[in-house]
C-alpha cells in the first residue's frame, strides 16, 4: 500500500515537472522586446501600439516599463534593463559614444514640445532668464540655444538652461525658480490649463522640424532570433503612429486619450486638445533614421559643448536600414 | 485604416502601402479637418490576464470590429463612438471596480465578461446606475435567472440551455442508465452547469458516482482525474473553462481517460480546441451558442467570420460572436429609440427580433435571454480536419424555443420600467 503511495506520488511529481517544463518551453518560443517608456505625449506610439495589437502578437511578447526621466530611461538602456527605448538623441550618442552597443532604428514622431513662461511674452525677452528643459542632452535644450542665438542671446552667457524633472516642473515655474519651460507636452498644456503658464512667441518665420528623440534598441535584437519579433513590433508601431493621426482627424483623439490614461494617467481632453491643436506641432509617421539630420544634429551638440565624442553615424545607425516593412530584404 | 506589414510581403506591395500610407497621413495632417465630433463612451471589461484571457482576447478583437464597423457607417444617432478597455483580471472585485470606473466616465453600455462571476457584479452595477449591461461570455443559469436585472440582455445561451440541448445526445449515446462522473469548477457558472446537466442526465435515468469540484485556475487536474479513473463511469463530464478546461482535457489525455470513458464538455469555444487540437479533440462531445463553421449557413455568421478572418488571421470565437452581436445590437436598439435612454433602449430591446449570426432570435422581455439555438457538436478526427480552425461536426440544432427555461423554471422577475 505505502510503495503504490510512493509510486503514485512519483508519477504524480514526474507529470507535474513535464507539465510545467511544457508551459516554460511554451513561453520561451517568442522573445520578449521590453520598452522603456516615459509619459509624454510624443511617445504615445508606444503604448498605443501595445493597447491595439498586444493580443495580436504571434511572434513576440512585448513588455512595458514605465520610467520617471529621460536619465533613468538612458541608464535602464545601457545597462540592458531596458532593449528599445525613445530617447533624446544626445543620449544615445553618449551611450554609443561608450562602446555600448546600441542601434537607432528609427524615429516615429517629430516635435510635441513648447516654450511656456507666465512673465515673458516672446523669447526676445530672455536675457537673464533661466529656462527648464528636460535635460541638458535634450533637443529642447538645443532648439532653445538655437532660437535664442537667432535673437543674439548667448547661452550660458545671456541666458541659462537648467535640467528640471518632469514631476516637479510645474512647481518650480509656479514657485519662480525657473521662468519658463521649453518641455514636451502635455507639460506646456498643463501648466496653461492652471495658469502656471502661457505659450510664448518664438519668432521664428519657418518653424523648424524638431528631432525630438529617436527609436534606440540593442543590438542583439538585429540577431536573427528576434528578427520576426522585432519586425512585428515595428510594424505594430507604424501602425500605431497611423492610428493616432486618424483619431486625431476624425475623433478629435479621444480615443487615443482614453488609450493612454493608464499608462501616462493624463486627463482626457487635455490630451486630446493637445493632440488637436498639434501643440509643438507634432506629428507621427514612422520612419527611417534619417543620418543627415543626425549628423547635423550631433554636429551642433558637439559645438554647443553638448556631446565631447563624436560617434559614427554609419555604425550607430543600423546598417540593415531595419524598418517594419523591409525586414525581409536584410 | 489599417495597414499590415507583413515580414514576407512582396516588395511592390510593400513600397505601394507605404505611399498610401504617407499619403493618407499627409492627407489628415495638412487638412483643415479635427472638427469637433460628438462621441459616446462604451465601456469593454474583458480578461485580458488569467484562466480566460484567451477569451477576453477574443472578444476584444470582436468588440473593435464592431465599433469600427458601426464607425464607419457614421456612429450612433450621429455619434461616433469611443472605448475604454479594463482588464478584468478574471477577478469579480476587479471587474466591480472597473465597472465603476466605466460608468463614473460616462459610459452608456457596458459589455463584456468571460465568467458568470464577472458578469454578475456588472449586471449589479449597471442596475444600480441605470446604465445598460450587455453580457459577453458568460453561461450560467443566474445571469438571466435570479440575478438577473433590467438592464442586463445576455445573447450566450445558458446552462440550462446547453443541458437540455446535450440531453438527447448523450441519452442516444449512452444509453438512459450511463453513470457519470463530474469535474466542475467551484464557482457560480460550473455549479450552475452542474445543477442543469444532473438534473437532465438524472431525470432521463442516468447516475452520478462522481462530483469532484475544482479550483478556477488550477493548473493540475490529476488527482481528480485519478480518482476518476478508479471510479469507471461512463461518461466523464469536465465542466471548465478557457485555459483549466485545456488543462483538464491534456491530462485526460495523458492519462488515456478517452479509451475508457466517453468525454464531454457542456461549453466548448474555439480558442480552447485550438490550442488542444484534434488529436485530443476528437471524439469530445460538446454544445457551443455559435460555431464560426456556421458561416456555411447563415450570411450574417460568414460577414462576421470574414472580417474577422481578414484582420486577425485567425476564427472567431463564441465569446467574439457574442460581442459582435452586443455591439450591433446595442447601436441598432439605440437608433430604434433615437435615443440614448437607458430605459428607452431596454423598451427598444425587449421581444425585439433580429436576424444577424443566425436566423431569426429575439430578447425575451421577462428574463432578457436571447432566445436563440444551441449546437451541439463533436470533435472531429484528425483525418478529417482541413485546418487547425476546423475541428467540430455540427451533429445536431436545437431550436432555442425547445430549450429555453419555462417562467416555472426561471421565476425571475426583472426590476419595474418607469
Amino acid at each position: 500500500m505505502r510503495r503504490r503511495a510512493r509510486v503514485a506520488v512519483i508519477v504524480f511529481v514526474v507529470i507535474s515537472i513535464f507539465l510545467d517544463l511544457t508551459a516554460l518551453a511554451e513561453d520561451q518560443e517568442q522573445p520578449t522586446i521590453v520598452v522603456g517608456y516615459i509619459p509624454l505625449l510624443a511617445q504615445l506610439p508606444l503604448v498605443v501600439s501595445y493597447e491595439n495589437d498586444r493580443v495580436n502578437y504571434s511572434h513576440t511578447v512585448v513588455k512595458l516599463v514605465r520610467f520617471r526621466s529621460f536619465a533613468s530611461l538612458e541608464a535602464a538602456l545601457r545597462v540592458g534593463a531596458v532593449d528599445a527605448a525613445d530617447l533624446p538623441l544626445a543620449e544615445v550618442l553618449s551611450i554609443v559614444a561608450d562602446h555600448i552597443p546600441i542601434k537607432i532604428i528609427g524615429q516615429y514622431h517629430s516635435g510635441g514640445s513648447v516654450f511656456e513662461s507666465l512673465e515673458m511674452k516672446s523669447v526676445a525677452e530672455s536675457k537673464g532668464k533661466i529656462i527648464g528643459v528636460p535635460g541638458l542632452r535634450s533637443a529642447e535644450n538645443l532648439e532653445i540655444i538655437r532660437i535664442l542665438s537667432a535673437q543674439n542671446l548667448r547661452y550660458g552667457l545671456d541666458f541659462k538652461t537648467i535640467k528640471v524633472p518632469f514631476n516637479t516642473v510645474l512647481k518650480s515655474l509656479k514657485a519662480g525658480k525657473i521662468n519658463a519651460i521649453f518641455f514636451p507636452e502635455p507639460y506646456g498644456s498643463i501648466a496653461e490649463n492652471d495658469g502656471t503658464a502661457r505659450q510664448m512667441e518664438t519668432h521664428e518665420k519657418t518653424p523648424v522640424r524638431v528631432l525630438t528623440s529617436v527609436l534606440a534598441i540593442r543590438s542583439e535584437l538585429l540577431e536573427e532570433k528576434y528578427k520576426m519579433a522585432l519586425g512585428e513590433w515595428l510594424s505594430s508601431l507604424a501602425r500605431s503612429c497611423l492610428f493616432i493621426e486618424e483619431d486625431i482627424a476624425s475623433l478629435s483623439a479621444r480615443q487615443t486619450a482614453i488609450i493612454q490614461e493608464p499608462y501616462f494617467g493624463f486627463p482626457r481632453e487635455l490630451v486630446s486638445s493637445s493632440l488637436v491643436n498639434r501643440r509643438g506641432m507634432i506629428r507621427f509617421l514612422y520612419e527611417k533614421p534619417d543620418k543627415k539630420m543626425i549628423a547635423t544634429y550631433q554636429q551642433r551638440f558637439l559645438d554647443a559643448k553638448i556631446l565631447t565624442d563624436r560617434v559614427d553615424i554609419d555604425t550607430l545607425v543600423s546598417n540593415a536600414n531595419l524598418q517594419p516593412n523591409d525586414l525581409s530584404s536584410q | 485604416m489599417r495597414v499590415i506589414f507583413q515580414i514576407h510581403m512582396n516588395t511592390y506591395i510593400v513600397k505601394g502601402l507605404q505611399i498610401l500610407s504617407v499619403t493618407v497621413l499627409f492627407s489628415l495632417i495638412f487638412s483643415e479637418s479635427a472638427l469637433p465630433v460628438e462621441t459616446v463612451l462604451i465601456g469593454i471589461n474583458v480578461p485580458l490576464t488569467g484562466v480566460y484571457s484567451k477569451q477576453g482576447e477574443d472578444e476584444l478583437r470582436a468588440y473593435k470590429l464592431a465599433i469600427a464597423k458601426i464607425n464607419k457607417q457614421g456612429g450612433i444617432l450621429g455619434k461616433k463612438i469611443v472605448y475604454s478597455v479594463k482588464d478584468t483580471q478574471n477577478s469579480a472585485e476587479e471587474t466591480r471596480k472597473n465597472t465603476k470606473e466605466l460608468i463614473q466616465n460616462g459610459a452608456v453600455l457596458i459589455t463584456g465578461g468571460s465568467s458568470s462571476a464577472e458578469a454578475a457584479v456588472q449586471a449589479e452595477e449597471c442596475q444600480k446606475a441605470g446604465v445598460i449591461f450587455m453580457a459577453g461570455q458568460t453561461h450560467a443559469n443566474e445571469i438571466t435567472g435570479k440575478d438577473g436585472h433590467r438592464h442586463t440582455f445576455r445573447w450566450y445561451n445558458n446552462a440550462h440551455q446547453s443541458a437540455k440541448a446535450l440531453a438527447h445526445t448523450l441519452i442516444k449515446r449512452y444509453g438512459s442508465n450511463a453513470r457519470y462522473a463530474f469535474i466542475y469548477a467551484d464557482y457560480s457558472w460550473g455549479r450552475s452547469v452542474l445543477g442543469s446537466l444532473r438534473k437532465i442526465v438524472e431525470e432521463n435515468g442516468g447516475q452520478t458516482i462522481l462530483e469532484i469540484p475544482t479550483p478556477l485556475g488550477a493548473e493540475s487536474y490529476i488527482a481528480p482525474l485519478l480518482k476518476v479513473k478508479v471510479a469507471e463511469p461512463d461518461v466523464l463530464v469536465v465542466i471548465a473553462f478557457g485555459q483549466d478546461m485545456v488543462n483538464c482535457l491534456q491530462q485526460t489525455t495523458r492519462l488515456e481517460l478517452k479509451k475508457k470513458m466517453a468525454v464531454v464538455v457542456p461549453l466548448m469555444e474555439i480558442n480552447m480546441a485550438e490550442a488542444l487540437g484534434p488529436e485530443i479533440m476528437q471524439g469530445v462531445i460538446t454544445t457551443m451558442c455559435w460555431y464560426h463553421g456556421l458561416a456555411e449557413i447563415y450570411p450574417g455568421s460568414k460577414e462576421f467570420v470574414d472580417i474577422f478572418k481578414k484582420e486577425y488571421s485567425q476564427m472567431p470565437g463564441s465569446g467574439a460572436a457574442a460581442a459582435w452581436v452586443d455591439i450591433l445590437q446595442y447601436a441598432d436598439a439605440v437608433e430604434r429609440a433615437q435615443s440614448f435612454d437607458h430605459y428607452q433602449v431596454i423598451g427598444a430591446l425587449e421581444d425585439h427580433h433580429f436576424t444577424l449570426l443566425l436566423g431569426d432570435e429575439y430578447w425575451r422581455k421577462w428574463d432578457h435571454q436571447a432566445i436563440r439555438p444551441t449546437f451541439v457538436a463533436v470533435g472531429k478526427a484528425p483525418g478529417e480536419v482541413k485546418d487547425p480552425w476546423d475541428l467540430f461536426t455540427i451533429t445536431f440544432i436545437r431550436e432555442g424555443q425547445e430549450l429555453a427555461r419555462t417562467r416555472e423554471e426561471n421565476p425571475v422577475q426583472l426590476e419595474p420600467m418607469p
